[in-house]
């Protein structure tokens, strides 16, 4: 609430709430009324707002490109956008590309909580994930159309990757087992299960494995030479992000849960 | 409105506030993603969707710091395990983009968290109601603590230097 009388400097929380459009109708009029008035307060508004767009500047310029998942288009909004924002009149509507992708991660976040859907769920996403993307469905996708609910996760899956960033995704520790990453030379990405159980799906830049702490389980994983890098995650924990690896070169990693 | 739609709309400002907070794209991707993966579980009561995101993403966030704190002093002990993170742009390219992104990244860093996040969220366009439902103060002190956080930016950031 301003208080200030017309010789009074206005506080900088004050101006803050102006530049803002946090002012009600007549705090606006009396905030105006003063400004008008009073050369120091102007000065301190202009500052403000100076700081206030240079920071916005700066933090633009130094955002990350593109958030992932979702690698295909540019994030960064532009200043007009960013304003309308500001104004709190919301910014313009998402590319068609940005809305399938975002139905792709949410199907995806809903089948990992709902068991009987889940083999549909990644079934989906791999069929979406390649009409999007304008890439042939291999055949080992292709195969697995939607069936029944309770048919579990495949146990080898075979596709053909979105970028050069491949993500890996444990859902939890093991007991024992390990990952052997080979860096191939087709274009398609091929991961297979052995000696255990656990699920392989099929994301836009990787795979989700649902796997369980019990399981002792090893994993192949050969990805194509597009791919740059590989990042292996374990619940909610990066293990290791593995990039420069040569055709044909291989790299084992264990799974089981870390100590300390 | 329904989930993907909400995603479409605010995933892209969650993930540019959760990077800014953090300094960690990866971290502020999971953080992103579990907070939507909570909105699928457990939709909140409210119609502030956005607000509620934004402080279920700040939480997820401020925990996969610590556990990632946890596995750094674990690297530290194990050198050989550490990631190798993304390749290098062009030298002069990441001179100048990796100065001005550490320069940033450490003036936020100096802030305290409730001033970054109250700088932040007003980046993303929250109104001065929600900033304060998130940070547990009172809508009319927000001004001021904008204020006092953007002057403790000014010298570091050199804020007040006219832009070329």
């Amino acid at each position: 609430m301003m208080t200030a009388g017309v010789h009074e400097p206005i506080p900088e929380g004050e101006l803050v709430r102006f530049l803002d459009g946090q002012l009600t109708a007549a705090e606006r009029m009396e905030m105006e009324t003063h400004l008008a008035r009073c050369v120091p307060c102007q000065r301190r508004l202009h500052a403000l707002r100076g700081r206030s767009e240079r920071l916005s500047e700066l933090l633009e310029a130094t955002d990350p490109a593109v958030p992932p998942p979702l690698r295909h288009g540019s994030p960064v909004a532009s200043a007009d956008e960013l304003a309308r924002r500001k104004m709190g009149t919301g910014g313009s509507l998402p590319a068609p590309w940005l809305r399938a992708a975002a139905i792709v991660a949410v199907l995806f976040g809903i089948g990992m909580f709902a068991s009987p859907a889940r083999a549909w769920v990644a079934d989906w996403i791999g069929a979406r994930w390649a009409e999007l993307s304008g890439k042939a469905v291999p055949a080992t996708v292709a195969a697995s159309a939607p069936g029944p609910p309770s048919r579990g996760g495949s146990t080898r899956v075979e596709f053909i990757p979105s970028g050069a960033d491949f993500s890996l995704h444990f859902a939890s520790p093991q007991r024992a087992g390990g990952l052997t990453l080979r860096r191939g030379e087709n274009p398609a990405a091929v991961a297979e299960v052995a000696g255990g159980t656990a699920e392989l799906l099929i994301l836009p830049d990787g795979i989700r494995v649902q796997n369980a702490g019990s399981s002792t389980a090893e994993y192949r994983l050969t990805v194509p030479p597009e791919v740059e890098r590989v990042r292996i995650r374990v619940g909610d924990s990066t293990l290791e992000v593995i990039s420069g690896l040569k055709i044909g070169a291989e790299e084992r990693i264990t799974l089981s849960a870390p100590t300390g | 409105m329904d989930v993907e739609t909400l995603f479409a709309e605010h995933h892209p400002s969650l993930f540019r506030y959760l990077t800014r907070m953090t300094g960690d794209p990866d971290l502020a991707a999971d953080a992103a993603q579990e907070a939507f993966v909570k909105l699928v579980e457990a939709p909140p009561n409210t119609g502030e969707t956005r607000a509620w995101l934004f402080r279920v993403g700040t939480n997820a966030a401020r925990e996969a710091a610590r556990t990632r704190s946890r596995r750094l002093r674990l690297l530290e002990r194990s050198p050989e395990r550490t990631p190798l993170g993304d390749a290098p742009l062009t030298p002069d390219a990441a001179l100048d983009a990796g100065e001005n992104q550490r320069r940033v990244r450490a003036a936020l860093a100096g802030l305290a968290e409730r001033d970054r996040t109250i700088l932040l969220m007003r980046e993303e366009g929250f109104s001065h109601r929600e900033i304060a439902a998130a940070v547990g103060s009172t809508t009319g002190s927000i001004g001021t603590m904008i204020a006092r956080a953007l002057n403790k930016l000014a010298a570091e950031l050199l804020l007040d230097e006219e832009t070329p």
